[in-house]
């Protein structure tokens, strides 16, 4: 009976997680606005790299900072405590889970080099760009291939 | 001064920290890896947050004239930024970013509303939002510099002794508003 409650624990969250597919820009694309809207940091973890995360993290506490000192004093230190990192993914993780959900549609891909790709769409109607590179098989969101390789 | 401030001393790196090289050493060399490369057409994007924050502030408080004269130093940040990436190379033809305000990546857009959003409660917020840019422009191009040839490291180093006169005149302006 244990182990068919854990299966179904894990089964249900497993349902519950953010759909990561990484084969092509696009679908991670697709995914890296699953896991902001669902505030899944496991899954943002794996579809961007490592630095871009962390700007992204650390972007998105700059709203909490701006209004709570502890906090504040807990982002100073995100690069340098683990502890703290945790606190403001937690943070983050939160106010993601609040954020209503953004509405995108691709719009078209762009080679920008061998192993990098831009790819334009709209989010809620707006313009918009990101970047991804190719490592290992997969495609990640990659905030430093802007820049186009002949 | 920093303590009396809501948003002053954040000194976490918006983004380019979290970007930077490893390397210690400051060469001469002329050409850059890709990664220094990668870094220079990014922070040419970053210094449009800036800019175009102090020109809606400026919009904002257009009896504050400290916004409308360090906007146009902004843009030459942004235009030497620029002059960098073509100086090295570095193709930044996907990159367009010329509207005010609009922001095709992302989590820049989400930084800039972040910053009018809190600049647009007071004029003292506004103001205090110029002096937390400042601080952290100095802090990222401090951490930009380390690994690149000299050229790269005196284009960097105005930058930051231009980024140390608007943080003082935005402190300066502070002051007047709390005397």
């Amino acid at each position: 009976m244990k182990n068919l409650v854990l299966s179904f624990i894990l089964l249900a969250s497993s349902l519950l997680a953010s759909e990561v597919n990484l084969q092509t820009p696009s679908t991670t694309l697709k995914s890296y606005y699953d896991a902001i809207n669902e505030g899944d940091l496991l899954a943002l973890k794996k579809i961007m790299t490592p630095q871009s995360y962390d700007t992204d993290i650390q972007i998105y506490a700059l709203s909490i900072a701006l209004k709570d000192k502890r906090f504040h004093q807990q982002l100073k230190q995100y690069n340098s405590s683990a502890q703290a990192k945790k606190n403001v993914e937690q943070a983050v993780k939160k106010k993601l889970k609040k954020r209503n959900t953004r509405t995108i549609v691709i719009k078209s891909e762009r080679k920008l080099g061998p192993n990098r790709v831009a790819v334009k769409f709209t989010e809620d109607s707006k313009n918009r760009q990101l970047y991804f590179s190719h490592h290992m098989n997969i495609w990640q969101l990659d905030y430093l291939a802007g820049r186009t390789i002949k | 001064m920093m303590k009396k401030l809501a948003i002053a001393g954040l000194t976490t790196a918006l983004l380019t920290t979290a970007l930077m090289a490893q390397g210690k050493t400051v060469t001469t060399t002329t050409t850059l890896t890709g990664e220094q490369l990668d870094t220079l057409v990014f922070i040419y994007q970053e210094e449009k947050v800036a800019r175009d924050t102090y020109i809606t502030l400026g919009n904002m408080y257009s009896n504050q004239t400290v916004f409308a004269n360090i906007q146009l130093s902004e843009q030459e940040h942004i235009d030497k930024a620029e002059g960098l990436c073509d100086t090295y190379g570095a193709d930044t033809s996907a990159i367009n970013e010329d509207n005010v305000g609009e922001f095709e990546i992302p989590v820049l857009q989400e930084l800039y509303d972040t910053l009018i959003a809190q600049g647009s409660q007071s004029e003292l917020s506004a103001l205090m939002v110029g002096e937390y840019v400042e601080i952290t422009d100095i802090d990222d191009l401090e951490h930009a510099e380390i690994g690149m040839p000299s050229d790269v490291v005196q284009v960097y180093e105005n930058l930051k002794a231009g980024s140390l006169n608007h943080l003082a005149a935005f402190r300066s302006a502070i002051d007047a508003y709390n005397n």
